[in-house]
């Protein structure tokens, strides 16, 4: 999976917890989840579970401290993607 | 440096089904904080008591994001290892949480304020709390923009008891909040913070100058 079509489909992870949907139009691998898409952080590991679900595979917490900035994200679903193919 | 941390949980908003599964509060929690919860009688919903450290880890960050600013959030390095119960009055539906929190070596003590709706938490480098100011409040928007701007006045209000000049909160570079009176930056630490209908804010190191 590239990078192109991972992001496509982390919108769609993220859209849950963004109040202002139209923030995940200009999404970019820079984008900060609580800076940018202003999503509390009550919900980070919300989405660190839903990505494992979308993705299947399992996300441990030193990878997750990474998972801030959309490119992070990306980054870590890759190499989780990788380690279990 | 002075600093300060503090962090709101409205419990309205959580989803407990999924909080009480082992794959969410193991993101959370360490083992040992699982023991804590069995061996401790807090007298709290299990899902409660994962949103209540959270709320301690997430102030215990913001406490030390203030001294290393690319510092980043993962609850599993900030381990609580002690919390006690004291109910806040005989007719008070809030109970108050104590306790320690450990990162890398530094202990810092929090206060949980509690109830059924919403944990507020303040941390402190000492276990006394009574020369901190701190406010929670119930407001009428979730909106975050509005939570932000209510934070942001509702401690500006409070500072304004103490000072005379004009006082603008604004955030660091570092994303951490600053007092400045008459443009002068003030030596003080506060923390904001917001969920659903609630915002607190707490202030460590007030020295009035009126």
């Amino acid at each position: 999976m590239d990078r192109k079509s991972i992001l496509a489909e982390l919108k769609k992870v993220l859209a849950p917890y963004t109040e202002d949907k139209g923030l995940l139009n200009s999404i970019n691998e820079e984008t900060d989840l609580i800076k940018d898409l202003k999503i509390n952080s009550a919900n980070l590991v919300d989405v660190i579970i839903d990505a494992e679900s979308k993705y299947n595979i399992e996300i441990d917490m030193d990878s997750a401290e990474k998972m801030f900035r959309v490119g992070n994200i990306i980054d870590v679903i890759n190499e989780k993607m990788k380690a279990t193919s | 440096m002075t600093s300060t941390g503090n962090d709101i949980v409205s419990l309205q908003k959580i989803d407990k089904e999924r909080t009480a599964q082992y794959r969410f509060y193991s993101k959370i929690l360490v083992p040992a904080e699982r023991d804590l919860f069995d061996h401790a009688p807090l007298a709290i919903p299990f899902e409660n008591y994962v949103w209540l450290l959270w709320s301690v880890k997430e102030s215990a960050y913001k406490y030390f994001q203030r001294l290393e600013s690319e510092l980043l959030f993962s609850p599993l390095k900030f381990v609580v290892s002690e919390i006690n119960i004291q109910q806040e009055k005989e007719d008070s539906t809030n109970t108050i949480f104590t306790g320690r929190v450990i990162f890398d070596n530094h202990t810092l003590y929090f206060l949980s304020d509690y109830n059924e709706v919403r944990i507020h938490t303040i941390v402190h480098h000492e276990n006394n709390f009574d020369k901190i100011r701190s406010g929670i409040t119930e407001i009428q928007s979730e909106k975050y923009a509005d939570q932000s701007a209510a934070a942001k006045e509702l401690l500006k209000q409070d500072l304004e008891k103490y000072f005379t000049g004009k006082i603008l909160i604004e955030k660091s570079e570092a994303g951490y909040p600053e007092v400045f009176c008459d443009g002068k930056k003030m030596d003080m630490a506060v923390s904001l913070s917001h969920d659903g209908f609630w915002v607190g804010w707490v202030v460590v190191g007030l020295k009035p100058n009126s």
